[in-house]
């Protein structure tokens, strides 16, 4: 048991150099807070040290690598310089409430981390809109986006964009919610999720690509089956979505 | 994949952290509705082989211990630990949830990614809450004893996850080696 336990500590050489340990993360126990430990810890070294070097190109990158596409019907990828970009969906702007929120649900803004163990906080996060809007003023687009799904979902789309003819392709952003100790109850998308889809679905002579539990699927009409809402969840990082 | 494991255990290194509680291959997706699908990489017995041989290599040539979770069969949050009585918690309510698996599924899914867990010589498995063909995972001999430590034969220590251990000899003899956080209690 000793044997087991010890060998990595030396192997890894863990036992030479090994930087101490950052004192804010003592507040961060939240299984055994301050107030019942048992020994006076003491913790040296830098407090909150930034251990970010190049990582966030690092995340941008990889999140562009770990993205599957299933399928695209008629050719629609990769968009060919649209310049009018419509976005629907409570996924896509900034969380409104604040920028520290951590294992809370809430509906207005990208979510990029779910609840539990496995959770993150982000020193900062690129949020969808913000990409789609930098990437759109390339080309001199324009973006059109309406984030609020009870809306959307009661509203007939020609009244809610500018008509100044079809976009060239409406980008649909919902997200669910998961986290540990819980299980989903159903397999639909969180905060009306499915009644956006219903709406913009007819619309699509369009393209229209969306973005539910983090897996994009490809309308072009109201035949096209709407079968990938149920994919296992992943939640992108701070810069994965700027991959787009 | 090694990149970022590697960047990982920067990080986790940095902050003064010996080892990473990562990466997860268990939950490995048998149910969409499962609270905790979203932390591993796939429900591909291959593809998360390959992620988790990759990521463990990245965490450990950074000089982090990496820790492959769960093991095994923690496909479900809702009662993976035993329901206890609030008020006198010695009293147990319910049971924790049990897996069965049999011996094909075992090797051939569920396993499987552990295997090349094993292979890129992850430092330490974390044991999971719930039971296994009725045993607690974290004193299951068949599964830490039989299956991990003699079929696979991993050289690394098993750590419980947090109140996951319930008795104590009876967990060292099935091949329990830590116990986390420490202490025995009514945890769930």
């Amino acid at each position: 048991m000793a044997v087991r336990i010890m060998t990595p500590y030396f192997w890894l050489n863990q036992d030479q150099g090994f930087p101490s340990i950052d004192p804010s993360t003592g507040n961060l126990d939240t299984f055994s807070p301050r107030s019942v430990w048992t020994r006076n810890w003491t913790f040296i070294g830098e407090r909150s040290r930034d251990v970010r070097a190049n990582h966030g190109g690092l995340i941008r990158r990889h999140g562009a690598a770990g993205a599957v596409l299933l399928k695209n019907y008629n050719g629609t990828l990769p968009l060919k310089a649209p310049k009018n970009v419509a976005v629907f969906g409570n996924d896509a702007g900034e969380p409104t409430l604040s920028s520290v929120l951590n294992q809370v649900i809430f509906e207005h803004g990208t979510l990029a981390a779910g609840g539990g163990s496995g959770t993150g906080q982000h020193t900062y996060l690129v949020r969808p809109l913000q990409a789609l809007q930098a990437r759109a003023k390339q080309d001199d687009g324009i973006v059109q986006y309406w984030l609020n799904n009870t809306v959307i979902a009661a509203s007939n789309i020609s009244t809610l964009l500018i008509s100044r003819g079809q976009p060239d392709v409406c980008i649909v952003m919902l997200k669910t919610w998961a986290r540990e100790g819980e299980d989903r109850a159903h397999h639909d998308v969180d905060w009306n999720g499915n009644d956006v889809l219903e709406m913009l679905r007819p619309t699509a002579a369009t393209p229209l690509l969306s973005h539910t539990h983090r897996a994009w699927t490809l309308y072009l009409g109201p035949t096209t089956p709407m079968s990938l809402r149920s994919l296992p969840l992943i939640f992108p990082a701070r810069r994965v979505v700027t991959a787009w | 994949m090694y990149e970022r494991g590697l960047a990982m255990g920067h990080e986790s290194k940095g902050k003064g952290s010996h080892i990473l509680l990562g990466p997860v291959a268990g939950p490995l997706g048998r149910a969409a509705y499962a609270g905790r699908n979203w932390e591993g990489f796939s429900s591909d017995p291959y593809l998360s082989g390959i992620a988790m041989e990759n990521t463990i290599q990245g965490h450990q040539d950074a000089g982090v211990q990496a820790c492959a979770k769960h093991w095994v069969g923690n496909e479900q949050e809702i009662q993976r630990n035993p329901i206890y009585d609030q008020n006198v918690t010695t009293v147990k309510l319910s049971g924790a949830i049990s897996s069965s698996l049999d011996d094909p599924t075992m090797h051939e899914l569920y396993m499987w990614p552990f295997a090349n867990a094993v292979r890129a010589r992850v430092a330490s498995v974390m044991c999971a809450y719930q039971r296994v063909n009725g045993s607690h995972a974290c004193q299951n001999s068949a599964t830490q004893n039989g299956l991990l430590k003699t079929e696979l034969g991993f050289q690394g220590y098993i750590m419980s996850d947090w109140g996951a251990t319930h008795p104590g000899v009876a967990s060292i003899e099935a091949g329990l080696d830590m116990n986390m956080p420490s202490g025995l209690g009514p945890y769930g």
